[in-house]
């Protein structure tokens, strides 16, 4: 312990020297804080030799002071300068340790899948909705009546082998169409009428492109003034919605006993893009609905005045639609409901 | 329908190849189905004519013939070739087919050979002379085929016959009978083409019948079901010859479809085919005492067609018959007792319209459709039978050298008139949304033989905007008979395509889904949000379900609508519950080793009574089944960590959260014995609730399968399933919830490990649990369940943790234990007790 000025900067001169060997050879913030406690703490090093201040002469006793408070600000200083470089290096070593393959797989909440079905009917949903149409429903065991009669089918009619029909009674039938839906609608409300109508529909026939069951969306407009250039805007605009701005669209005339002018559209093959392919069979063209404006006869048996008010109507199948969309070349996976197949969607 | 390129030739000039026909065609509405292109099966045959015919020297069964073939394209022959043949039919000037060396001809087994230059006895043919068997154009093998006289020489026989043919396959709309044939199809296209059509106007004054008896025809005809056939128009062809029809005819009838049979059985087809009149002719002398009647059948009637089939009939079925028996099924099929035979000289032709509806029911029920029914059922143009008649005795004159006597007897009481349609220009445009000038109107209707008169009531006088005429409708277009069907025909051929594409007018209406579809689509946001997949199974179901889930005699859902008309058995009811379709969807998943996480939302059929009698119920149903684990199940299976097997709390979990979210309070109770819907036998009676809402209305069931179920179905594991009747959650009050400030003072939170016994439910628990816990009781969440060491038997542990908090201020520690102290009585009446 020193005990005269100069001894002391000896011995403040020789911890220094000692201070920054100790620094140097710190590799941890451990480490450091072990040089931390043992140079500034309770009886560290630089706090032991202020203490020592008091065994020195009181004229001395500043200067000494001065000295030591300096050295301790040194120090301090290096040590935190030290501190910084330290962590960094350590934080380094971390973070290469810590590495981890981001190529592996990531952890899956599990999610189902809705019914590809269900997919498409909500996008033709929401295109109709945002139309300003309602979107209902009619029941699927109709009677003969609304299900072909109000639609300008009356018994015998040829219309009707179109639709080989499932019955359930003489009267009633699983319907074949969604159509029924329009003739209630009208019974039900004035004009003006904006509807779809999606739903099951039936029909005795199975094979790699027919289901018993299957869905349709119907649709349905009257008003005053509706023009039959009205339906070719809405459904051209739907087709481009549903299956892309760049297909072609095409209407040409069809025939339905509950339609008068009658269309079918057709778009270009998403395929082979109007080329011609298996798909399209050639043509260049799928159908994807039958429309028409609808018959001054069903408008007069729902108690509408076709002088007064028109109207146009549409009806597609949607498992036609999801098969076109999607790839399916066979309608029975629908209703199969493999596991695999509904996780495509 | 098929449409021969070459033979629609014949009625209009179309300067357009086959694909722009077909693309045409489709334009106006005759939708092409497809176009196949037929081709002659041989090659290197030129028309050749014999200018010099002798016996060949060395042989007395052979003839040598030198044969002029002029210039054939493309093969450098030319000029005379000598040919060896042992046919015996040809003379010199007959024009012959010739194969020339290296000419391609077919063999009856479908391969080919090739013809070269052979020698015969020291003379050498240059090729060979054919028969039609040999180019399998015909039947006859016996001499060479004689051509027409006017074939010209060196020209190939495949183009002369007509073999290289396009054929169109029409799909023909159910309303237009005209279309069912060669001239209605050529009107179509003349007035797309806007070129004349070419009608064979038949000389014979049979086209000009119009009812009434005329000449001195030794037939009668008596008509006694007058409301099923409007004309019957009988003529008669004498001294027949049968054969062969000429080429030419077989040659259409075979593009059309038909197979040749003989002259007078393919005159009546080729007239049909041509003009949409099915003809029918009878043998004369099997039409007894000369005498055609048109009556109802018998009931119990026998009958046997000409395909040598037995019918027994009944009095919808119309009949041609002789006062001793039927002879004919009217516009169906005619009787092997009157068919044309080989040595038929006299025919009776029978020309007639009939009901259609008879005729369309009656081939139905027989089984029978044939060319003639399935023109019949779509209502023929009564004006028709006198033109065809017409047509196809001129053919028998001329093909089968008949002689026709003068006159017909033709039942035709009620003439139908062209009628008239008002046509008003501006309506036509204002429902098309057009602008189509009134003379352009004009033009494109006269070219379907439409013409408009002006009206009487708007005279001479009108503007534009109000111009009325009378549209007058040919008798052939049976389905025009309202002003849109002449929009319809306005549009068709001034083009779909130049129509505007415009929006509809109208006042502004927000789009919405109803109600029940909104539901049905957030369900099923919600479970797919839960890992669960949609399914959609069929509607009709076999009852052999219902024996598998254990059902008895007498539960409700055994009460399933019955199809008439199924498939087959396994489709054969209308669904009751959406279980069944779930699990065939389990098992068959299972089969291949696949768990199922499956949800489907969609109707069931409930009826009133059986059988049924009006419309049924059809509410909308969910029905859930998990089968494994969800991560497998929605194949989301990772490396990281294995999800467990679905038990009935998944499923329970899963359930509460969707009424939670649809903003519904329900009710999970134990099974009772109070209700029909609570037979449940299908269920596991240990692991099954059902769930009803707050206001005790009734929701379904949810449970683990009953083992007897799984093994039933083959199922792995210990499937669970649920089915919510959604039209009951349509119906009740949504809660919609109020936001609450955030709480401003701290909550004390105490764990409480209860000691209860096993028979006593956690539903029990709880509600003592809120009952005594008071306002200060905020929430309670169960975090354990034990049983097993350190808890006596017939008891388990129920750990809750509680949350206490008070609006007025920060809880002190003696409030919370007279709490506690409250709810430790209160659930010692329940013989439950507070651990440790």
């Amino acid at each position: 312990m020193a005990e005269t000025l100069s001894g002391l900067q000896a011995e403040v001169t020789r911890l220094r020297e000692e201070y920054k060997r100790e620094l140097a050879a710190v590799s941890s913030t451990t480490e450091l804080e072990e040089v931390r406690v043992r140079w500034l703490g309770k009886k560290g090093n630089v706090t032991q030799l202020l203490r020592s201040v008091g065994s020195l002469p009181p004229e001395l006793r500043p200067a000494a002071g001065q000295e030591i408070n300096s050295l301790r600000a040194e120090v301090e200083e290096a040590i935190s300068a030290r501190a910084a470089e330290v962590r960094a290096r350590e934080q380094e070593n971390r973070i290469r340790e810590e590495r981890l393959d981001l190529t592996l797989p990531g952890r899956r909440m599990p999610l189902g899948h809705l019914h590809p079905l269900t997919l498409v009917l909500q996008d033709i949903k929401r295109f109709f909705i945002g139309l300003g149409y309602q979107v209902v429903e009619g029941p699927e065991i109709e009677t003969d009546y609304y299900n072909f009669q109000a639609l300008n089918v009356p018994r015998d009619h040829p219309a009707r082998d179109m639709q080989a029909t499932f019955y359930l009674s003489e009267d009633l039938v699983l319907r074949t169409q969604t159509s029924p839906v329009q003739a209630r609608t009208m019974e039900r409300q004035k004009p003006p009428v904006r509807i779809i109508a999606p739903g099951k529909v039936y029909r005795v026939d199975a094979d790699l492109t027919h289901s018993p069951m299957f869905h349709q969306v119907e649709g349905l407009v009257v008003d005053r003034g509706i023009r039959f250039s009205d339906l070719k805007g809405t459904l051209a605009e739907f087709a481009r919605a549903l299956f892309g701005q760049d297909r072609a669209v095409r209407f040409r005339p069809s025939y339905f006993p509950f339609t008068e002018p009658s269309a079918e559209m057709d778009i270009s093959c998403m395929v082979c893009g109007g080329r011609g392919c298996r798909v399209c069979k050639g043509e260049g063209w799928i159908e994807i609905l039958g429309s028409g404006m609808v018959h001054p006869q069903v408008l007069e048996m729902a108690g509408y005045d076709p002088e007064d008010v028109t109207g146009f109507a549409f009806g597609m199948g949607v498992e036609r639609i999801v098969m076109l969309r999607y790839g399916v070349d066979d309608i029975r996976l629908f209703f199969e409901n493999d596991r695999r197949f509904l996780a495509r969607f | 329908m098929l449409v021969s390129y070459r033979w629609l030739q014949d009625y209009v000039e179309i300067d357009l190849d086959p694909a722009q026909l077909a693309e045409g065609l489709t334009a106006i509405g005759l939708k092409v189905e497809g176009i196949s292109h037929t081709e002659p099966r041989f090659s290197g045959v030129v028309v050749g004519k014999i200018v010099e015919l002798q016996r060949h020297q060395a042989s007395d069964h052979l003839w040598v013939a030198v044969v002029e073939i002029g210039r054939v394209d493309g093969s450098g022959l030319g000029g005379r070739l000598v040919l060896v043949t042992g046919a015996t039919n040809i003379k010199v000037g007959d024009r012959v087919p010739v194969a020339l060396p290296g000419a391609v001809l077919p063999e009856k087994d479908g391969t080919s050979r090739v013809i070269r230059t052979l020698e015969f006895q020291g003379v050498i043919s240059q090729g060979m002379l054919c028969s039609e068997a040999e180019l399998a154009v015909g039947e006859d093998a016996s001499g060479i085929m004689i051509l027409p006289p006017d074939a010209p020489v060196g020209k190939s026989v495949a183009e002369v016959l007509g073999l290289d043919d396009t054929v169109i396959d029409l799909e023909i709309y159910a309303n237009r009978a005209d279309l069912w044939s060669m001239l209605g199809v050529a009107r179509e296209v003349a007035a797309w083409l806007g070129r004349p059509l070419r009608r064979p106007e038949p000389r014979l004054a049979v086209a000009r019948a119009r009812g009434g008896r005329e000449g001195n025809l030794p037939i009668n005809v008596e008509v006694q079901a007058t409301d099923l056939c409007p004309r019957y128009l009988a003529t008669l062809a004498l001294g027949l010859e049968i054969g062969p029809s000429p080429l030419w005819m077989a040659q259409r009838l075979r593009a059309a479809g038909m197979r040749p049979i003989n002259n007078v059985v393919d005159i009546t087809n080729f007239v049909m085919l041509e003009t949409g009149q099915p003809l029918h002719a009878f043998d004369l002398r099997d039409v007894r005492q000369q005498t055609i009647l048109v009556r109802r059948a018998e009931a119990g009637e026998r009958f046997r067609t000409l395909d040598e089939k037995e019918h027994e009939l009944s009095p919808d079925i119309l009949v041609i018959a002789d006062p001793e028996r039927a002879i004919a099924l009217a516009g169906i099929m005619g009787g092997e007792n009157s068919e044309i035979r080989l040595d038929t000289r006299d025919v009776l032709l029978e020309s007639a319209t009939f009901h259609a509806a008879t005729v369309r029911r009656g081939a139905l029920r027989l089984g029978l459709r044939t060319e003639a029914s399935s023109r019949f059922e779509k209502g023929l143009d009564p004006n028709l039978p006198a033109y065809a008649a017409a047509r196809a005795l001129e053919l028998f004159a001329d093909i089968a050298k008949a002689t026709i006597p003068a006159g017909w007897v033709d039942h035709y009481p009620a003439p139908v008139e062209p009628w008239k349609v008002r046509f008003r220009p501006h309506k036509v445009n204002a429902l098309l949304g057009s602008d189509i000038p009134v003379a352009e109107m004009k033009r494109l209707l006269a070219r379907l033989e439409i013409t408009l008169e002006p009206s009487s009531s708007t005279g001479g006088g009108a503007s534009p905007a109000e111009e009325e005429y009378q549209a007058v409708i040919p008798t052939f277009r049976q389905d025009v008979t309202r002003e849109a069907d002449l929009a319809e025909e306005v549009i068709r051929f001034w083009g779909y395509d130049r129509l505007p594409e415009t929006a509809p007018r109208g006042p502004v209406v927000a789009g919405r889904q109803s109600p029940r579809l909104d539901l049905a689509d957030k369900i099923r946001g919600l479970l797919v949000s839960q890992g669960v997949s949609e399914v959609i199974t069929y509607s009709f179901t076999s009852p052999r379900h219902f024996d598998r889930l254990r059902l008895a005699a007498d539960h409700p859902w055994r009460q399933a609508i019955p199809i008439l008309n199924p498939l087959s058995e396994e489709r054969s009811i209308m669904r009751t519950s959406l279980l069944p379709g779930l699990l065939e969807v389990a098992a068959r998943n299972a089969a291949r080793q696949q768990a199922v996480w499956i949800f489907e939302v969609g109707a069931v059929y409930i009826p009133d009574e059986l059988p049924l009698r009006q419309q049924p119920r059809e509410p909308l149903h969910l029905g859930v089944l998990l089968l494994g684990s969800a991560d497998q199940a929605a194949g989301a299976v990772d490396w990281t960590r294995r999800l467990p097997v679905a038990d009935v709390y998944d499923l329970k979990g899963m359930l509460e959260q969707l009424f939670e979210r649809l903003l519904i309070g329900v009710e999970f109770l134990p099974v009772g014995d109070g209700d029909e819907r609570e037979r449940l036998p299908f269920l596991h009676p240990g692991r099954a609730a059902v769930i009803w809402s707050a206001a005790g209305r009734w929701l379904g069931y949810l449970g683990e399968l009953h083992p007897e179920v799984i093994r039933g179905y083959d199922l792995p594991g210990r499937p669970v399933v649920a089915e919510i009747d959604v039209e009951e959650v349509l119906q009740l009050p949504v809660t919609v919830p109020r936001h609450q400030p955030l709480p401003e003072f701290p909550a004390v939170f105490r764990d409480l490990a209860l000691l209860v016994p096993k028979d006593v439910p956690a539903r029990e628990v709880e509600r003592r649990l809120w009952e005594s816990g008071g306002q200060l009781l905020r929430s309670l969440r169960l975090f354990d369940v034990y049983e097993g060491k350190q808890i006596p038997a017939g008891m388990r542990s129920l750990a809750y943790a509680l949350e206490f908090r008070s609006d007025t201020g920060t809880l002190r520690e003696d409030e919370v234990e007279s709490v506690l102290e409250r709810i430790t009585a209160a659930l010692a009446s329940l013989g439950v007790s507070v651990r440790g």
